[in-house]
């Protein structure tokens, strides 16, 4: 039974009648747990709405060409990513990401390719040296068996010709006039990391 | 054999009432007017690592992690000498110095 403490059956001669206090009674739910749960989604919250900010909010415009883009992660937090910009006057980048892992790793190691995407972006020739040149950072500051796959390539409207490098990741598909879609398929097949 | 509580013997609500306190996995303090500490079941016991007999004739200063204001407790006093109840979360101290959130409710007993 309860722990004998003086808490007895109370007796009617203990009751007061001008109904004044005689006892505090106190019950605490430890919530710990909970409130380290609610703190930790709302982290999680934070950062895929830092996420969501370092997508393009509007997509560039080139005459002729429908630009789109929709993406559904699995997770609130995730590595994927796109970008699309625009390059001089009648060129667009597109840039598809994919860090292998869901989640806050997955994030800080899609924050940190895409800073050394961004910065050689505008050095790299072609989209295979940008590539390239990526691969060999991640290569030298690589802890982790984390990995990302990558498609980055150029449209150009002038040439109407979209050259591209993948590293890894899916090859894109081309919607033909007759409503076929079909893999570009060609060159070797590495991610990064 | 059906069991209704309207026509149970005080002597065994009671006990049912002392078990249901004695196995409740929530802590449960009571102290006396002046806010001595008279009586805490085993869950307190489990949560915070205090024994019965180690808070007993304490005050719930015991449980204080200092992350609350003083007039933050001045307050709740307050309310719940005035005969109010409070509601509230609190951060506590355990026994061995780590903190916890407790949801926390404190009820003056009138008789």
């Amino acid at each position: 039974m309860v722990h004998s403490t003086g808490l007895n059956k109370p007796s009617r001669q203990s009751k007061n009648k001008k109904g004044q206090i005689t006892h505090f009674v106190s019950v605490l739910k430890d919530i710990t747990d909970l409130i380290e749960r609610e703190r930790l989604e709302g982290e999680l919250h934070a950062a895929a709405d830092i996420q969501l900010r370092i997508l393009p909010g509007i997509l560039p415009k080139l005459p002729g060409i429908d630009i789109c883009a929709r993406l559904n992660p699995t997770r609130s937090v995730s590595g994927d990513f796109y970008d699309v910009f625009k390059i001089g006057k009648n060129k667009v980048g597109v840039l598809i990401r994919d860090v292998s892992d869901k989640g806050i790793p997955a994030a800080l190691f899609a924050a940190r390719v895409h800073a050394l995407i961004t910065a050689e972006m505008d050095s790299a020739s072609t989209p295979g040296e940008m590539l390239q040149r990526v691969n060999v950072h991640i290569n030298q500051y690589k802890r982790s068996t984390q990995f990302v796959t990558v498609l980055y390539g150029i449209l150009d409207n002038k040439t109407r010709e979209f050259t591209y490098a993948r590293a890894g990741h899916e090859p894109p598909l081309l919607l033909t006039q007759d409503g076929a879609f079909n893999a570009c398929l060609m060159g070797r097949e590495c991610f990064w990391g | 054999m059906e069991i209704r509580p309207d026509i149970l013997e005080p002597a065994v609500m009671y006990e049912l009432l002392a078990m249901a306190v004695e196995q409740t996995a929530d802590s449960i303090v009571v102290t006396d007017p002046i806010g001595t500490i008279i009586f805490v079941n085993p869950g307190f016991e489990v949560t915070t690592g205090y024994t019965s007999k180690e808070a007993i004739g304490q005050t719930p200063k015991l449980l204080k992690s200092g992350h609350h204001s003083e007039e933050f407790y001045k307050d709740l006093w307050g309310r719940i000498r005035s005969g109010q109840h409070f509601r509230g979360t609190i951060l506590n101290k355990k026994r061995n110095g780590s903190l916890y959130w407790s949801e926390q409710t404190i009820t003056p007993i009138k008789e």
